[in-house]
Parts: structure tokens; C-alpha cells; sequence
């Protein structure tokens, strides 16, 4: 009854799949097509998690490892030294009434790959640390460190949303 | 006391041990700047777990469905067949009369994936390694010389829910194993369906239908497999030699598919 379980996980997290394939790839059609590979991929494994969260961040790891096979672990190592944030806010300067849905979606799409990633497990998918360690396969004091950059990254970019929309208000017509 | 940035992202995402976070509590309750990152953070996580995708995903959230009534080892049909059944209750009124519905959203999903492009469905033929010990349910169509590379869950209401597996061939060839609840008129036998371009055979097992299509394919070749398919589905175990024969005989029956 492996199967039954496989597939039942893949419809429950089907969105959040697909939300995490957008994350990774950025692009609809690459998603999709990403989603597809990851699912057949997860259908034909031989072996699979018991545990239902297990099972879950599997599905997730697989369609991490298969964007990674098609893009080349060298090149996913190259984007992970790329992103390179503070480890604290300098300035402490947001404003809560300024973290809305479209601010945030927007500034999630402006994020450093790494940056979005992490986001998309943590904080869209819910992932709890420890599972996120596991598919990303690093130490959870890793995944610390970097969704706390993450979300500072989040929020100057959602400033930024802000510092753009003013800048378009203040622009003559 | 200081609480770093690190140590508070934690503390919103539930991951200290209790004394920790007792004492980020402690600390919250003295410094009102720490207070007021803590429910930036809070807020910031619970506005991203509300997120949806912004695009639409190739198919939507499915309900949790009902425990199989497929008998076991019954092919793809208990691994996908229960999901569609819950849709069936959620969407399909009892005395809905079967119509050309099912078939079209089969050739409908069919046509849809020849349209795309072959790099769309992955290109050549992905190695899913699909053996009989480790893919019990998804019928293995290698002997046939038929990859499965595509794998549709389809929406729709009434009903036009359903899962496309696809299989490509080795001069291109794309057949699609339709699933979906089986509708009247489906009978135990293949019987030959169809439609513009496309050709296939459609029958059930137990409350499961299944439409196996393709365009371009040999008349002869095409009976022949969705012959052997249907006998697969009804024994969904593995396959025996009597089956991969007549897998085998698939590709040297008729001409090779036209598409």
C-alpha cells in the first residue's frame, strides 16, 4: 500500500508542492515540469518514509534533488555563496501595516534563490527545522542562521515595495 | 540580557527548548524594541503561511480520501482510484447520468499533453526505474518499449476528474493510461472508443474505468496493448510471463506509431 500512501501525500501537498517548485525555479512552465518529474520520481521510489511528516519533507527533498540534477549541484553551491546577508538588522525600521499579501509575495519573488527557498519550506510549508535540515541535507544550526537572514532579506525587500511605491506617488504624472 | 536576531527567529518559529524560550519571553516583557520584533516576525510568518502559489498549480489541492475499496494488489486503480472517488462525493450528483464527459476529458487531457512541446514533458524518456517490486500499481509498459515520463492529475467537476500517467515510445509515441471513476457503459472488455485524431479502448474494473489512447498508432498494435493493459489492471500484480509477451509482441505488431 505504499503507493496509496505516496500519492495520498502528493494530492494533500500538491499546492505546496508547486509553490515550492515555483520558489525553486521561478518560472510557471519550469515549475510544472519540475512537479512532474519530482512526482514521478516519488511514485517509482522503492523506499519511502513511514512517519506521515517524514513522508512529507521526502516529497519535498525529492523535488529539491530533482532541480538540482537538472541544474548541476556546482551551480546550486555557486548560489548558496552568493547569498550573503547580515546576521542582524542594522536599522530597525519596518512598519508591521506594510507585511500584506501582495507586499510580501512580491518581495519573496525578489529574494536571493537560498533566501526564497528557505522561506518556502519554513514559512509557507510549514516545515519545522529539523525536517528542513533533511531535505536541504545541512545541520539545523544552518538552517538558523539562514532563515533568520532570510526573513531580514524579506523584510528590507518588503521596505523596498514601499520605498517604490512612494517614489512612484512622489513622480509627476 | 541580549536575544540576537538568530535566537528570536527561533523563538516565532516555536524551535527553543522551553527554558529559552522562557527567558526571550522574560526579555520581551522588559524591552518593548524586542517585543516589537518578535510581532514583526510573528506577523511576517503568519502572512507567508498564507500564501498560495500566484500561478495556478498543473492541479489543484485534493481532499483526503476514503480508504480503498480497490481489492489489494489491483493495479494503478488503488493508488489513484480512491482519491478520484472522494471527488466523486464531493462533486458528482448520485444520479448523474453518464455522458461523453469521461471520454472527453481522457482525449482531452491526451491532446493537451501531445501539444506540448517534447521537452515539456521532460524530453526524452526519464529513467523512473519503474520495476515490478518497487512500482506495484503503475502498469510497466517497458516491455512494450513505453516509458512512463508523465504523470496528470486532472480537475474538473462532474465527470472530468481523472489521472493521466503517460508513456512515450522510443520513435516518440505517446500513449495515455486514462483513470477515473468508471461511468455506465463501461464494460470489463475493451471496447474501442474515440475521436477526432485520437483512438483508444476504454473499460472498467470494479468501479475503476480506464481509457488507454494514442494518435498515430497501428490499429492492430494499439487493440493489442490495451488488451494486455486491461489484463494488467485487472491483475494488478506482477506482471507474469504470459504478459510481457504479449508486451513484447506490441512492438511488433502493425507499424510504428506516426507520431
Amino acid at each position: 500500500m505504499s503507493r496509496d500512501r505516496i500519492e495520498q501525500a502528493l494530492l494533500e501537498n500538491w499546492t505546496r508542492l508547486f509553490g515550492f517548485a515555483l520558489s525553486l525555479t521561478g518560472e510557471a512552465e519550469a515549475a510544472r515540469d519540475l512537479l512532474q518529474l519530482g512526482a514521478l520520481q516519488a511514485l517509482a521510489a522503492r523506499h519511502q518514509p513511514d512517519e506521515a511528516g517524514a513522508l512529507r519533507a521526502w516529497l519535498f527533498r525529492i523535488l529539491r534533488n530533482a532541480w538540482i540534477d537538472q541544474h548541476r549541484r556546482a551551480a546550486v553551491t555557486a548560489r548558496g555563496q552568493a547569498a550573503i546577508a547580515p546576521d542582524e538588522p542594522e536599522v530597525w525600521h519596518y512598519d508591521d501595516r506594510l507585511i500584506a499579501e501582495m507586499t510580501l509575495r512580491e518581495a519573496v519573488e525578489r529574494l536571493e534563490p537560498l533566501h526564497r527557498e528557505i522561506i518556502a519550506l519554513i514559512d509557507i510549508a510549514g516545515f519545522r527545522y529539523r525536517e528542513v535540515a533533511a531535505i536541504l541535507d545541512i545541520p539545523i544550526g544552518t538552517v538558523m542562521s539562514r532563515v533568520s537572514r532570510a526573513r531580514l532579506a524579506l523584510l528590507d525587500a518588503i521596505g523596498g515595495n514601499v520605498h517604490l511605491l512612494e517614489a512612484a506617488r512622489r513622480r509627476p504624472s | 540580557m541580549t536575544i540576537d536576531w538568530q535566537t528570536l527567529n527561533a523563538y516565532v518559529d516555536g524551535e527553543l527548548a522551553p527554558g529559552e524560550a522562557a527567558r526571550v519571553a522574560a526579555a520581551m516583557a522588559r524591552q518593548p524594541k524586542l517585543a516589537a520584533r518578535v510581532a514583526t516576525l510573528s506577523r511576517l510568518k503568519a502572512v507567508a503561511n498564507e500564501l498560495q502559489p500566484p500561478l495556478a498549480a498543473p492541479a489543484p489541492p485534493l481532499p483526503p480520501r476514503r480508504a480503498p475499496t480497490t481489492r489489494q494488489g489491483l493495479a494503478l486503480a488503488a493508488a489513484a482510484l480512491a482519491a478520484v472517488a472522494i471527488l466523486a462525493l464531493w462533486f458528482w450528483p448520485a444520479s448523474a447520468p453518464p455522458g461523453p464527459l469521461w471520454l472527453d476529458s481522457a482525449v482531452t487531457a491526451h491532446l493537451e499533453w501531445l501539444a506540448r512541446t517534447p521537452e515539456g514533458d521532460g524530453g526524452a524518456p526519464q529513467p523512473v526505474a519503474l520495476d515490478q517490486t518497487g512500482t506495484a500499481g503503475i502498469p510497466d509498459l517497458s516491455e512494450a518499449h513505453l516509458t512512463l515520463v508523465y504523470v496528470n492529475l486532472v480537475p474538473g467537476r462532474g465527470q472530468g476528474h481523472g489521472l493521466q500517467l503517460g508513456y512515450r515510445g522510443i520513435h516518440g509515441c505517446r500513449v495515455s493510461l486514462w483513470i477515473a471513476e468508471a461511468t455506465a457503459g463501461l464494460g470489463e472488455t475493451p471496447a474501442a472508443v474515440g475521436a477526432t485524431d485520437v483512438a483508444g479502448y476504454a473499460w472498467r474494473v470494479g468501479e475503476s474505468g480506464f481509457a488507454l489512447l494514442a494518435r498515430g498508432m497501428d490499429p492492430d498494435r494499439l487493440r493489442l496493448l490495451a488488451t494486455t493493459v486491461a489484463r494488467m489492471t485487472r491483475q494488478g500484480q506482477e506482471q507474469d510471463a504470459e504478459t510481457r509477451i504479449a508486451l513484447r509482441q506490441t512492438t511488433q505488431t502493425g507499424a510504428p506509431c506516426s507520431t
